[in-house]
């Protein structure tokens, strides 16, 4: 077989597996009930092809309780596609945040935590203005941790501050903190 | 010198290529997982090269993928490759219905087992 038609075999191939993915592994992601290897196709897909619309989807998977082989595979697959299709970075380094501050699993607090980090600006812009927001005292405790690790800037305030201050004070401190790590590394 | 040795050689010597352009993706059978695990992360279908182990294989592989006639990289970049000896894996061979020495065989990469001597294919869901 000449160079040029195994060349024009995986030329086929290709054609034929964008057009079986397209049609069934973004179907896939869609449904609830699909088997695990198929969803982590869809959501590769999804990701690697940068196909937007997918990301109530996404994160409901992020969140679903997974019990099989490939569980860590997904997380690691749904944060990738979450980052890469987001239209709102903002929106969903918030997201990522406070599930990687609420989520009692390990792997599914890591790998939002990860998510986090890699938005780098952007991440640390949503803690900030989640810090401002009326969540439960223990969530902001472990936002402001989360905060200060990804950033590498202290709090201006102890960490209980965030547990006990009102949204006013809360507001103040963020405001003080936000202009130290714009001093340190900048913000968009 | 083993001709399954003079293969895995040739593919780990193929060159770079341009680093803009989409880097091919060969794996030798040893690293079948890898390869699959490659398809998986990228999305991209995952083909199994079956050569002769001899000289007609090195010489395939060669001119596929390192010889001025090579297959353009920018094809060999939207697939996972995974050259296997036939005769070793003859079994596997035939399941995906290869009645020649050598030739082409898609999987996907959710599909295929880690290789040893009893691979198979199972094919429970995507493309083939």
């Amino acid at each position: 077989m000449p160079p040029a038609v195994a060349g024009g075999y995986l030329q086929s191939v290709v054609k034929d597996f964008e057009k079986f993915a397209k049609e069934h592994y973004t179907a896939a992601l869609k449904s609830p009930d699909t088997a695990p290897d198929l969803l982590l196709a869809g959501i590769r897909y999804v990701e690697t092809r940068r196909v937007e619309g997918h990301e109530r989807r996404l994160r409901e998977v992020l969140t679903a309780a997974h019990k099989n082989a490939i569980a860590r595979d997904l997380l690691e697959a749904t944060v990738d596609a979450l980052l890469a299709t987001s239209e709102d970075t903002i929106s969903t380094a918030q997201f990522l945040a406070i599930t990687a501050c609420s989520d009692s699993r390990a792997a599914v607090a890591a790998a939002c935590e990860s998510g986090v980090r890699r938005l780098r600006a952007a991440g640390t812009e949503a803690i900030l203005q989640e810090l401002t927001k009326p969540h439960p005292p223990i969530l902001l405790r472990k936002l402001a941790r989360l905060l200060a690790d990804i950033s590498k800037v202290k709090s201006p305030e102890p960490v209980t501050f965030w547990q006990k201050a009102d949204e006013a004070a809360r507001g103040q401190a963020t405001a003080v903190w936000r202009s130290r790590i714009v001093e340190k590394r900048g913000l968009p | 010198m083993p001709h399954t040795v003079v293969l895995l050689t040739a593919v780990l010597c193929l060159p770079p290529g341009d680093a803009t352009a989409p880097q091919a993706r060969l794996f030798p059978y040893a690293q079948a997982e890898e390869a699959r695990r490659l398809a998986r992360r990228e999305c991209k279908p995952l083909v199994v090269h079956f050569i002769p182990d001899t000289d007609v294989g090195v010489r395939q592989l060669e001119e596929f993928y390192a010889g001025p006639d090579r297959i353009p990289t920018e094809v060999l970049g939207a697939v996972v490759i995974v050259v296997v000896p036939t005769e070793k894996f003859a079994a596997f061979a035939r399941d995906l219905g290869l009645t020649t020495p050598g030739g082409y065989r898609t999987l996907s990469g959710y599909d295929l087992a880690p290789f040893d001597e009893r691979a198979v294919a199972t094919c429970r869901t995507g493309f083939r």
